[in-house]
C-alpha cells in the first residue's frame, strides 16, 4: 500500500518569554505561520515542546492558543506527555479536551529499560486512557518516551479495535539498527508488522523514511523552521515522481543534517529548535532548565550546506 | 543534484555439483539468465560467490566463464575476496585481468592497518590494476573498520581508475559526507536502498538478486522510468518476500545459504554449498517456499510453477 495523500504534522515549540513564562502571543504567531504552510500542530510534545517542563495550566493556554488561531484550518493534536501512571495522563487529556483539540497524542507508559511493562500490563495501562480520552486519539510508540520497549503489533492491533477512536499510531523508528535490534533487521519490518495487525482507518504515521513504506502522514520537528519545504517535500511524494522527490529529500535532509552538526544536537531538541528560529528572527525565547540555549558552532562543515533562504520561501511555497 | 540513471548487479553465486566441484555448465546458465534480466554481474563475492571456498584456479575458471557469457551483453566484474595482505588480494586479481573482466572490486586490506599502512596497501594495488576499479569499504569483511573518508577521497582523485566505491552508509549524515567528499565522478554504490534517493549510483543485490533477476530489474526500471509509488509498491513486494526468505539464516545479502537455498526451491539449482556452509533441512525450506507463495510475485510463482511441473517443487 501507498499513500499518495501524505499530510504533515509538526510538532510545535512552546515559545517562553525573557522570564520563563509562556509566550502566548509567540506561540499564536507561531502556529499561525505552520497553519498557513499547511502542516497539522502538535502541541506539548515531550521533546519540541517541553512538556514536562509545564505546569497543567500551561498547558491549557497552550491548547487554548492553538485551538483559537488554527482550528479549522489545520488539524490540532494535544501530546500528552509519557507518565508512569494513568493519573497524571488523565489530568492533561482533560484539559485537552475542554480546550476542544481535534485529538490527543498518547504515549506508552514510562517505564524502565531494565523492567518494562508485560503486555498485560501496558494492555490494562492503555486500556484505562483510552476509555477517559473520548476524542480521536492517537498511539505514540517511541523508545525514547517509553524507556525503550514497543507495544507489540498485536497488542496496539487489539486496541485499535476495542477503540473505535483511535484513529492513528505513530511509530517513531529510532537508532537505525539499535531499532532493529528490537523490531527485526530489514528497515521496513516493523512497519509492515503493525499495519497488518491495524483495522484500515487507522493511519499510520512515521518519518519520512517510511513513506516507501506505505506511512500515511509524516512528523518532523524541523517542520517549526522550514514549514513550508516540508509541504513541499510531501507534495514530491503525493506527485509520485521520482527525481521530484529525491531532489527535495536530498534538500531536506541536507539542511538537517548540517542544522545538528552546527547547532550540537537534534533537531527535535526544542534547544536546537529555539537557537535556530532565533538566528532566522523568528524569537521564541530560550528553553527551560534544565536546557541551556544551543550555541552555534563555527568551522567548515564536512558536507555541502544549502542556505535554507534560497528554496524555503520561492520553492516550497509553490501550490500544492 | 541530478539523479543518475540506475544499474543493478547482483553479486552472482558460485555453482557447486553434488561432489562439491564447481559446476561450470549451471554456472553458464544462471550467468545467462542474470544477463538476460540485464544485471551486471559481479564474480567471485565472498559471501554469495563463497569465493573463500574457492582455490585460485576456480577462481579463473568462474572469470572466464563469466566472460564468455556476458562479455558484451552486461559489465562483468570480478569480486576479490577480502584479503591479508595487497600480494594475494593481486593473486586474484591477475586471474580477473587475465580471463577478461571488465572491473574489478577490491576490499579494505583484513588485517586493522595504521593509516599510512592502508594507504600503502591501497597504492599497491591501484598502481597494477589496469581496468575500472571499485573500492568497497564494507566493514564486515575488514573486520570492523571503515577507511578514512579523506584517503579515499585523495585516492580516487590520483587514480582515475577507481570509478566507484562502495559505502553502507545507514544514514543521511554518512551518505552525503562521503557524496561531498569523492570526486563527482566516482559512482557511490550502496546496499542501503534509501541511498538511491540520496544520489547512489546503484544498488547491489545478492540473494533476491540471484533468485529473482527479473523482478528486481523491474523495480530499478520502475525508478528510472521516474515512477515514484510504483517503485515504492515493487520494493514493498519484494520486501515481504525477502522478510521470509532472511529466516534461512542470516541476511540474504550476505548469505550464500538463502540464495541457494532460494534457488532450489525455486528448481533453479541443487542447493550444494561447501563447507562449513550448510543448508536448513527439507521440511523447513518446504514451510519457507509455501510463505513465499503467499507473497504474489509473479516472476516468483512462475518459477515454483515451472519446478513443480518438473518435479523439483516436492522436493523443495
Amino acid at each position: 500500500m501507498i499513500s499518495n495523500r501524505v499530510r504533515t504534522y509538526t510538532p510545535s515549540i512552546t515559545p517562553f518569554a525573557a522570564d520563563l513564562s509562556v509566550d502566548e502571543a509567540s506561540l499564536a504567531a507561531h502556529v499561525a505561520r505552520l497553519a498557513e504552510a499547511g502542516t497539522g500542530i502538535i502541541l506539548t510534545s515531550t521533546l519540541s515542546g517541553e512538556a514536562h517542563s509545564l505546569d497543567l495550566d500551561e498547558h491549557r493556554r497552550a491548547y487554548d492558543v492553538a485551538v483559537r488561531v488554527c482550528r479549522g484550518r489545520v488539524p490540532v493534536c494535544a501530546a500528552i506527555r509519557e507518565s508512569t501512571n494513568t493519573r497524571d495522563v488523565q489530568a492533561i487529556v482533560r484539559e485537552a479536551v475542554g480546550a476542544r483539540v481535534d485529538s490527543v497524542l498518547l504515549n506508552q507508559c514510562r517505564s524502565r529499560a531494565d523492567d518494562a511493562l508485560t503486555e498485560q500490563e501496558q494492555e490494562r495501562y492503555w486500556s484505562e486512557v483510552l476509555e477517559f480520552a473520548s476524542v480521536p486519539a492517537f498511539l505514540s510508540l517511541d523508545t525514547s518516551a517509553s524507556g525503550g520497549y514497543y507495544a507489540s503489533p498485536q497488542l496496539v492491533g487489539r486496541l485499535a479495535d476495542r477503540y473505535q477512536h483511535v484513529i492513528g499510531v505513530c511509530l517513531y523508528l529510532r537508532g537505525g539498527r539499535a531499532t532493529a535490534g528490537i523490531l527485526g533487521w530489514e528497515p521496513s519490518a516493523p512497519f509492515r508488522g503493525y499495519r497488518a495487525c491495524l483495522p484500515e482507518r487507522v493511519q499510520l504515521i512515521s518519518q519520512v523514511e517510511a513513506l516507501q513504506q506505505g506511512a500515511e502522514a509524516i512528523i518532523q520537528a524541523a517542520g517549526n523552521v522550514l514549514p513550508a519545504t516540508l509541504q513541499a517535500l510531501v507534495a514530491a511524494w503525493n506527485g509520485g515522481n521520482v527525481a521530484e522527490f529525491a531532489e527535495a529529500k536530498q534538500r531536506w535532509e541536507r539542511w538537517i543534517v548540517a542544522a545538528e552538526i552546527r547547532w550540537g544536537g537534534s533537531i527535535e531538541s526544542a534547544r536546537v529548535l529555539k537557537a535556530i528560529l532565533r538566528e532566522r528572527g523568528l524569537e521564541s525565547g530560550s528553553p527551560r532548565p534544565p536546557l541551556l540555549p544551543a550555541t552555534m558552532r563555527t568551522g567548515p562543515l564536512p558536507l555541502r550546506e544549502i542556505p535554507i533562504a534560497e528554496w524555503e520561501t520561492p520553492v516550497a511555497r509553490q501550490p500544492n | 543534484m541530478p539523479l543518475p540513471t540506475h544499474r543493478i548487479e547482483v553479486m552472482a553465486m558460485t555453482p557447486f555439483k553434488d561432489d562439491l566441484a564447481l559446476d561450470e555448465d549451471a554456472l553458464r546458465t544462471h550467468l545467462d539468465r542474470l544477463a538476460s534480466a540485464g544485471h551486471m554481474v559481479v564474480l567471485t563475492s565472498p559471501i554469495n560467490g563463497e569465493s573463500h571456498q574457492l582455490t585460485i584456479a576456480e577462481h579463473r575458471r568462474v572469470y572466464e566463464i563469466g566472460v564468455e557469457v556476458c562479455k558484451g551483453r552486461v559489465p562483468v566484474w570480478a569480486n576479490t575476496r577480502d584479503s591479508a595482505s595487497a600480494e594475494a588480494a593481486l593473486a586474484i586479481i591477475r586471474e580477473a585481468l587475465a580471463a577478461g573482466c571488465d572491473g574489478v572490486q577490491i576490499y579494505q586490506c583484513r588485517e586493522r592497518l595504521l593509516l599510512n599502512e592502508q594507504e600503502a596497501y591501497w597504492r599497491s594495488l591501484l598502481e597494477r590494476i589496469p581496468v575500472p576499479v571499485r573500492i568497497s569499504l564494507n566493514e564486515l569483511p575488514a573486520g570492523g573498520y571503515v577507511a578514512e573518508r579523506q584517503m579515499i577521497a585523495r585516492l580516487a582523485d590520483e587514480y582515475p581508475l577507481v570509478v566507484d566505491v562502495w559505502v553502507y552508509a545507514g544514514n543521511a549524515r554518512d551518505f552525503y559526507e562521503w557524496r561531498d567528499a569523492l570526486p563527482g565522478r566516482v559512482r557511490i554504490t550502496c546496499g542501503h536502498r534509501d541511498n538511491l534517493f540520496r544520489g547512489a549510483h546503484g544498488h547491489v543485490g545478492g540473494a533476491i538478486n540471484n533468485i529473482l533477476p527479473e523482478t528486481t530489474y523491474g523495480m530499478i526500471a520502475k525508478w528510472n522510468a521516474g515512477d515514484l509509488h510504483g517503485f515504492a509498491l515493487m520494493e514493498q513486494a519484494l520486501t515481504q518476500w525477502t522478510l521470509i526468505l532472511h529466516r534461512i539464516g542470516g541476511v540474504p545479502q550476505h548469505s550464500a545459504r538463502a540464495t541457494k537455498a532460494g534457488l532450489k526451491m525455486a528448481g533453479l539449482g541443487n542447493g550444494v554449498l561447501r563447507p562449513p556452509l550448510t543448508l536448513p533441512p527439507e521440511k523447513e525450506l518446504a514451510e519457507l517456499g509455501r510463505e513465499m507463495d503467499r507473497c504474489g510475485l509473479p516472476e516468483w510463482d512462475r518459477l515454483r510453477a515451472m519446478a513443480r511441473e518438473r518435479g523439483m517443487a516436492a522436493r523443495a
